[in-house]
């Protein structure tokens, strides 16, 4: 879209704006004007009086809003003039004269007097329509009738209301107003947005908006482009000629297009958070009084370990969160099977005391359909809004947030508590993205946990060095160590589907897992290894039945709940169903352990599918590969090293020996 | 400087380059010897011969410098549904056609229609993948394509025992609120790539005057109703038409018809395609100087 930009003399100083509708400004600027009616022997004193402006100096034709947004935010406090405005359009699109006419940019003074003599003859509206281009919205009625902007302010109140805490689209805007009881309004959407952002309920700006590189003069000229919904930099955009700007190559984002396109020239809409401040110190009040509600093992019947670390989360919400550090976190690591779904339960609860906003997020929507039901439960006297693609809950307003990680860029300085779930369940490179996504989506007060099996590298990183609080989890909710893997030695796998036959050495772990009845993992790294593998073991083992899936099959859904009723003993997948699927007596077997497509985070997930259950709590674990890697190594230690925790803090049962010694 | 800025830079350096297909974003691996281009229905019979006179594909289009199709995986170019025989003659349908015989009162003020594909559920994902979800990746392979019907119109003329010409473009116009919205129109664009290719001017000769509610919603009745008016010809179409006579035909501007193509991205009762083509008729003095052709992406 374009926009007018103009600057305003308002309190002695000189404001520079950007308008979807100038009849708002106009009539917001010069309202004592208006109000005051026709004057014309009025004195000067009246004119430079505080609810009036003076002046207003505007651009007569619309302007790209990514180059609008950019002057505007460079332009400062001095009167808006020519050539200093085609000096800063051409900083913020290079090449923009190319096809913006040099001779369209134009700046026009609008006095006070003007707009009461155009009052006097009632002519305002049509009059300005013919010196300035285009019409902002659509209204019935004039703007200058006060009945009108009375409605108006109602209105968009109304609207930043539900902005409030939101970053949105122009189109998603319009679906939030029909969705709040402004379907009304949807055609003068411009208008309300307008006056909201001219009173400060709402930030305006592009889609894709540009940031400098660097501080020092020669570079502060150089600007690259970024999109401010989902972060991602020039090399995920994609220029094509554009109607709505005029602009032959207007950027859109890629990175980002699922949730609705954003571009250079689209609006994005930021809702300023409207502190209740009255609820929620009365919030705190009530929660000092009931304090004791929070102690978590009591409420929620944790384990001990459960207790503690959540406890320790708790601690962290509490302090008053330091100025100077963005976003501080909190990593709670617990290892698989833990049961930290309970272990969010007592923050949760605590945050909703306050009267704030929590929000849980996580990459996988599967987790997400899981999770709904669980929270509801716990929490039956809030409300519980559930956000993935294509939920039906994307504009209703709620207490508890439960959202796929992608659903975050809808949300602007909303959550006083992030808690996401599996950050680490999605490859690297999607993870800028989402990681900016938690971020923008959190307060700058706000506060983050993390809750991971398998926290990434960097994380651990800073938790060696103390820069990140944490609490870990070692031991299951059953109390049994974590099943150890064992390193079998075989050749890679390639070279047993070729040969049509399988080493001794397995066939013997497989034979044992069977025989005691377990149910078998068998993680292996190619898709277009599963089918012959999987002749291959039913040609060993022809009496149970084996299945084989992968991401490319369609019928997955299938086989793993057959594989979860019991009707097939082994499954041959790829790192797929490394996560999530739990079965109570089952053994895994990673096939090729030493590729480099398995990292020691996918191994810890893998063999964290051994022995869930305590009827069955130490399942096998075999890594069977020709070399012995580093991120098996890693993988071994991490489980070693948490299984010596859980001991030395008492968390384990005594073992049979122990109990009777 | 912002390290970790950098860092992912490098990141995006290091990591190998994967194509991956831009229909089902799996990555694209090609077997030895298997081409993409034998989905290309210019790639295995180029050319045409009928009654003597031959319709060859080097003499009609530019050959793409980078071939569009190598941007999606084998098992989603076996999803173009390419309408290869066509059974019935005014539509360019591959089954058979109620529609047509139907029409009866309304009169048809083109031609006949040729579309590259059949709107079959995959086919129909890529035009809303462009149109709707505003990837403007596909435009390039959906251009492409298009490309295929603009041959049938030409095959067609020839099988009439005419010389295969058209002399302008244009295109099924969108509502201003529609194109401020979109940033494009899909039908102007499908346009312009056609007439890239084949090099005809394109011009923009309509406008939609007012927001209609999804065709899909109507009946076939209430479609043919809501079409009048909805289209009218740019003020000065007949001045742009008049024109082009005179620069084709300077000695004798009278002695030739002007073959005018209209395109669309999908072609459905023909009811858009029969208001537009009216709409062209009537802007323009005489009438029987214009004929009217019309190519669309899919036909339903
Ligand atoms: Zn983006
Ligand atoms: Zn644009
Ligand atoms: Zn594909
Ligand atoms: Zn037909």
């Amino acid at each position: 879209m374009r926009v007018y930009v103009y600057s305003v003399l308002w309190q002695g100083k000189w404001r520079c704006r950007f308008t979807l509708d100038w009849r708002v400004d106009v009539r917001y600027w010069f309202s004592q004007a208006v109000a005051n009616g026709v004057r014309e022997n009025s004195s000067h004193a009246d004119v430079t009086n505080e609810r009036c402006a003076p002046e207003l100096w505007i651009t007569t034709c619309c302007i790209p809003l990514g180059t609008a947004v950019d002057v505007v935010g460079q332009w400062g406090e001095s009167r808006l003039e020519v050539q200093r405005l085609v000096k800063l359009m051409q900083d913020a699109e290079p090449g923009i004269l190319d096809w913006f006419g040099r001779e369209c940019i134009q700046v026009r003074r609008i006095g006070v007097e003007e707009v009461w003599r155009e009052i006097g003859i009632g002519v305002i509206e049509e009059h300005r329509k013919g010196k300035l281009e285009g019409e902002g919205g659509i209204l019935k009625e004039s703007l200058w009738s006060d009945a009108v902007w009375k409605q108006m302010k109602d209105e968009s109140d109304l609207l930043a209301a539900q902005i409030s805490g939101r970053a949105l689209l122009a189109n998603e805007v319009q679906e939030l107003m029909a969705a709040a009881g402004l379907d009304h309004a949807v055609a003068y959407w411009r208008t309300l947005a307008q006056l909201a952002y001219i009173r400060g309920q709402v930030k305006l700006l592009s889609g894709i908006t540009t940031r400098s590189l660097g501080q020092f003069s020669l570079l502060r000229r150089q600007r690259e482009l970024q999109c401010l919904r989902c972060g991602s930099s020039a090399a995920q955009h994609h220029r094509t000629a554009c109607a709505a700007c005029g602009n032959p190559g207007c950027a859109y984002c890629e990175a980002c297009l699922a949730m609705g396109r954003s571009r250079r020239c689209a609006l994005l809409v930021h809702g300023t958070a409207v502190h209740n401040a009255g609820a929620s110190a009365a919030g705190v009040a009530r929660a000092a009084e009931r304090a004791p509600a929070t102690e978590p093992a009591a409420r929620w019947r944790l384990s001990e370990a459960q207790h503690d670390a959540s406890r320790a989360a708790l601690h962290f919400l509490q302090q008053p969160s330091a100025a100077a550090a963005a976003a501080p976190s909190f990593l709670l690591w617990a290892v698989t099977g833990a049961g930290k779904t309970e272990m969010i339960f007592p923050l949760i609860a605590y945050t909703l005391e306050r009267g704030q906003h929590v929000l849980i997020a996580t990459p996988r929507r599967d987790v997400v359909l899981e999770l709904a039901p669980r929270l509801a439960q716990a929490f039956p006297e809030h409300r519980l809004v559930t956000l993935y693609g294509g939920s039906e809950e994307r504009w209703t307003a709620g207490d508890i947030t439960l959202s796929t990680t992608h659903q975050l860029m809808r949300f602007y300085h909303k959550f006083d508590v992030v808690i996401v779930d599996e950050l680490d369940a999605f490859p690297y490179h999607n993870n800028e993205l989402l990681q900016y996504a938690a971020r923008k989506a959190c307060k700058p007060e706000g506060k983050f946990i993390f809750l991971s099996a398998t926290p990434p590298e960097p994380m651990q990183r800073e938790v060696r060095r103390g820069r990140l609080p944490h609490a870990k989890v070692p031991v299951r909710f059953h109390r049994h160590p974590l099943p150890v893997p064992q390193r079998l030695t075989i050749k890679p796998l390639r070279h047993y589907l070729e040969n049509k036959t399988l080493p001794k050495s397995l066939l013997h772990q497989l034979s044992r897992s069977v025989e005691r009845g377990a149910q078998l993992f068998l993680f292996i790294t190619r898709i277009k290894q599963t089918e012959a593998f999987v002749q291959l073991l039913r040609h060993y083992f022809p009496v149970i039945t084996i299945e084989g899936t992968s991401s490319e099959d369609k019928e997955r859904g299938e086989k793993v709940t057959r594989f979860r009723n019991g009707q097939s003993r082994m499954l041959v997948t790829t790192t797929i169903l490394e996560r999530g699927v739990t079965i109570p007596k089952s053994d895994v077997f990673i096939i090729d352990a030493d590729s480099a497509l398995f990292d020691a985070a996918s191994l810890v997930q893998m063999a964290g599918r051994a022995g869930r259950s305590k009827d069955d709590p130490a399942g096998h674990v075999l890594f069977c590969a020709a070399e012995w890697n580093r991120a098996q190594r890693l993988a071994v230690r991490q489980i070693v090293g948490m299984n010596r925790i859980a001991r030395r803090q008492g968390y384990l049962l005594p073992t049979d020996t122990e109990r009777s010694s | 400087m912002n390290f970790s800025h950098w860092l992912a830079k490098l990141y995006a350096l290091l990591a190998p380059k994967t194509e991956v297909c831009l229909a089902c974003n799996r990555p694209i691996h090609r077997q030895q010897g298997a081409d993409f281009r034998r989905y290309d229905p210019f790639f295995q019979n180029t050319d045409s011969t009928l009654h003597g006179a031959s319709l060859t594909r080097s003499s009609l289009f530019t050959r793409p410098t980078e071939h569009p199709f190598i941007n999606l995986c084998e098992a989603c170019l076996c999803q173009m549904a390419w309408i290869r025989i066509i059974r019935c003659p005014i539509c360019g349908r591959a089954i058979g056609c109620p529609d047509c015989t139907r029409r009866g009162s309304e009169r048809t003020y083109f031609q006949y229609n040729r579309s590259a594909v059949q709107y079959s559920p995959p086919m129909r994902e890529w035009l809303a993948q462009y149109k709707f979800r505003e990837n403007e990746r596909y435009l390039s392979i959906l251009g492409y394509m298009a490309l295929f019907a603009y041959h049938q119109v030409l095959l067609q003329q020839l099988m009439y025992k005419q010389s295969p010409r058209i002399d302008l473009i244009t295109y099924v116009p969108v509502s201003e609120t529609r194109l401020q919205e979109r940033g494009f129109n899909q039908a102007e664009q499908l346009a312009r790539i056609v007439a890239q290719y084949a090099h005809v001017p394109v011009q923009s000769l309509l406008q939609r005057n007012r927001h209609t509610i999804k065709q899909s919603m109507k009946s076939r009745g209430n479609r043919i109703e809501d079409m009048k008016d909805v289209f009218s010809a740019v003020n000065n179409a007949n001045h742009q038409l008049q024109s082009l006579f005179k620069i084709r035909n300077p000695n004798n501007p009278d002695s030739q018809t002007l073959r005018i193509l209209l395109v669309d991205d999908v072609y459905t009762t023909g009811s858009t395609i029969n208001a537009c083509a009216h709409q062209l008729k009537k802007s323009i003095d005489p009438v029987h100087k214009l004929e009217i052709y019309s190519l669309t992406w899919a036909r339903s």
